[in-house]
């Protein structure tokens, strides 16, 4: 009853990203960094505006 | 209510569904159309209605409470999120595509048989039967409390409504509503935050606003210390929710179904990433309105407690003496709370460090003592009236909109409240119906149904399914904080569910015979775990995943070992 899954086609032309984003990897990498520099804000709004020691 | 509120709040939901139902009106007589849209959205239709699924009335009424109470750091349970939305983009969505699927379940069944398909379907029919129910009623005990609406009335309008254009309209229908419900979402969130800085006295800026809320810790949105019991840390957040989002928007069909319904590959995987970007920051706004929201009652008092019904009621009681007392202490102290937060407001403008940390040292005593009269309020309640859930801060956000919002924009946020709700019953109705069609009735008859019966399944089971949550919502009792009743259920079973798709996707030795029994061995241990123990929910997401994981293998390798080839 086990079968392996069918695979995706890296190469099919339907996984291309729009040409303003680049590569996939890239859109990827950029979701993460853009997710980094949200965090790192909100680290920085805390720290500047903290509460007395 | 004023009736320019009732106006834009009927007017806004009559617009938006109609619209739904009418540019949908062709695409239900088939029950292709009708059960996957007509997969012709783009990547934003795709991306709001993601979002908007996952995006409950919950999420506007709990969540500024929590900030309220608590401080942003509820924002790490979203921080494995962007990542998730990566994997379940690279790797789970092109294999949908490739096998042409309706449902998520039926990739079990190509990979493990029959068996993983039916359980994998009735473990997301179980949790979100249950969790539909709680995403109705939460709303409308809110809004039954604050606006005097009936309870009765308020869970079937809000049902009723529902299940009418999800069964008229179907999956493309409820796309449709979703895009256009998320955007005036975003907009009361952008209103609100507006408002409650507008609120502030005018000699409190943005940044005073922000002093005040650093004072008491409430921009704390991270925490590093590592806990399994703490329920929200930055290791939990990203871990525990990295395994929640994979199961919840790779497995969970009330998602599935949402970007299945995208023009192609590429617009699908834009709308997933697009809530990867998005969805932090958007959470990060709705807490912030939460936090200011606090700020706004350090200068104008706020009731004693939030249910004001409730509180109401207890004082009909004998113990109204007693809460007579407390409310004329809670005045005082609350006084004393504004001339503080002033105090920290003045030394912040023009006084040296030193003036304002003992400011702010003062203020935050005065506040420990205005809470302790808080919980002692609680307590005298509870206690004059048995049984009563006596946690507030579910009411605190829609009690500030009522009281302080102009007339116009109080019904603008009754409709986000409305449109969340609405938005994310149909999603999860869509999906019911759907699921329990396909890979239950139609999976397990004998002969074939013709479109037209399947088009009819469809629609009855998606109604049963609206009359299942709205007969659960009737009945509900209030839980701890709603939010997290609904996070906590989905937790329990998500790591099974997930552990099922690991296993399909990446385990090739992992057998069919091996996966079912190993699934329900690493559910009742779950549960067990959690009737049990004391550890943070989110962490069941990788224990689930991990014991049916391992489980599945270690039977598979008993039941069926490596044969040797040179044998």
């Amino acid at each position: 009853m086990s079968q392996p899954l069918a695979k995706a086609t890296p190469t099919d032309a339907s996984l291309d990203p729009p040409p303003l984003l680049g590569s996939w990897p890239r859109v990827y990498a950029w979701v993460l960094i853009s997710q980094f520099l949200v965090a790192a804000a909100l680290w920085a709004l805390a720290r500047v505006y903290g509460a007395p020691q | 209510m004023t009736p320019l509120d009732w106006l834009v709040l009927l007017g806004t939901a009559a617009l938006i569904i109609g619209r739904g139902l009418w540019v949908t009106r062709r695409n239900t007589h088939t029950a292709e159309a009708y059960l996957r849209g007509d997969t012709s959205q783009s990547w934003v239709t795709v991306g709001l209605a993601v979002m908007a699924t996952q995006a409950s009335a919950i999420t506007f009424l709990s969540v500024p409470g929590q900030a309220y109470e608590d401080g942003m750091r509820f924002l790490q349970v979203y921080f494995g999120m962007p990542l998730a939305m990566i994997v379940v983009s690279v790797f789970l969505v092109p294999v949908y595509y490739r096998l042409k699927v309706y449902t998520a379940y039926e990739v079990l069944e190509a990979r493990f048989g029959v068996g993983a398909r039916v359980l994998g379907a009735s473990l997301f029919l179980l949790q979100r039967g249950l969790a539909a129910g709680i995403t109705l009623y939460a709303p409308a005990i809110i809004l039954t409390a604050l606006l005097g609406w009936p309870l009765e009335s308020t869970v079937w309008g809000i049902g009723g409504a529902v299940i009418l254009y999800t069964v008229s309209g179907g999956a493309a229908a409820v796309a449709q509503t979703q895009k256009h419900q998320m955007v005036v979402m975003l907009l009361g969130v952008a209103v609100a935050a507006v408002v409650v800085v507008w609120r502030l006295p005018e000699s409190v800026g943005v940044g005073d606003a922000l002093t005040l809320a650093g004072t008491f810790g409430r921009l704390d949105a991270i925490r590093w210390e590592f806990n399994l019991a703490d329920r929200y840390n930055v290791w939990s957040g990203v871990l525990g929710g990295f395994f929640l989002s994979l199961s919840y928007f790779g497995t969970d069909q009330s998602q599935v179904g949402r970007y299945l319904g995208g023009r192609s590959l590429t617009e699908s995987r834009l709308g997933l990433l697009f809530n990867g970007v998005v969805k932090i920051p958007m959470q990060a706004a709705i807490l912030l309105v939460g936090v200011l929201v606090f700020v706004f009652y350090l200068f104008e008092p706020p009731p004693l407690h939030f249910n004001q019904a409730l509180l109401r009621q207890a004082e009909a009681t004998a113990a109204a003496p007693e809460l007579a007392g407390l409310q004329q202490r809670w005045q005082d102290q609350r006084a004393l709370l504004r001339h503080d937060a002033q105090a920290v407001v003045a030394a912040a403008q023009g006084g040296t460090l030193a003036e304002l940390q003992a400011a702010q040292r003062q203020l935050l005593a005065d506040q420990q003592l205005a809470e302790q009269t808080r919980r002692t309020a609680k307590l005298v309640i509870a206690k004059a009236l048995p049984g009563r859930e006596t946690k507030d801060s579910d009411y605190i956000f829609l009690s500030f909109v009522q009281r302080w919002l102009p007339p116009g924009l109080v019904g603008l946020l009754v409709a986000v409240i409305l449109f969340a709700a609405m938005s994310s019953i149909a999603g999860e109705l869509s999906a019911l119906g759907t699921t329990t069609t396909l890979d239950l009735w139609k999976r397990l008859r004998r002969q074939e149904p013709d479109q037209r019966q399947l088009l009819f399944a469809s629609r009855a089971f998606t109604v049963l399914w609206g009359g299942v949550a709205v007969a659960f919502a009737s009945v509900a009792s209030l839980l701890d904080n709603l939010i997290q009743a609904v996070n906590i259920l989905g937790s329990l079973f998500y790591g099974t569910v997930l552990g099922l798709f690991l296993a399909a996707f990446f385990v090739a030795r992992i057998s069919g015979k091996a996966v079912v029994p190993a699934a329900l061995t690493a559910q009742v241990t779950v549960i067990a775990l959690y009737l049990t123990t004391d550890i943070g929910f989110l962490w069941y997401n990788l224990i689930g995943c991990a014991l049916v994981l391992a489980l599945a293998l270690l039977l598979t390798l008993a039941i069926e070992p490596r044969r040797d080839p040179a044998a």
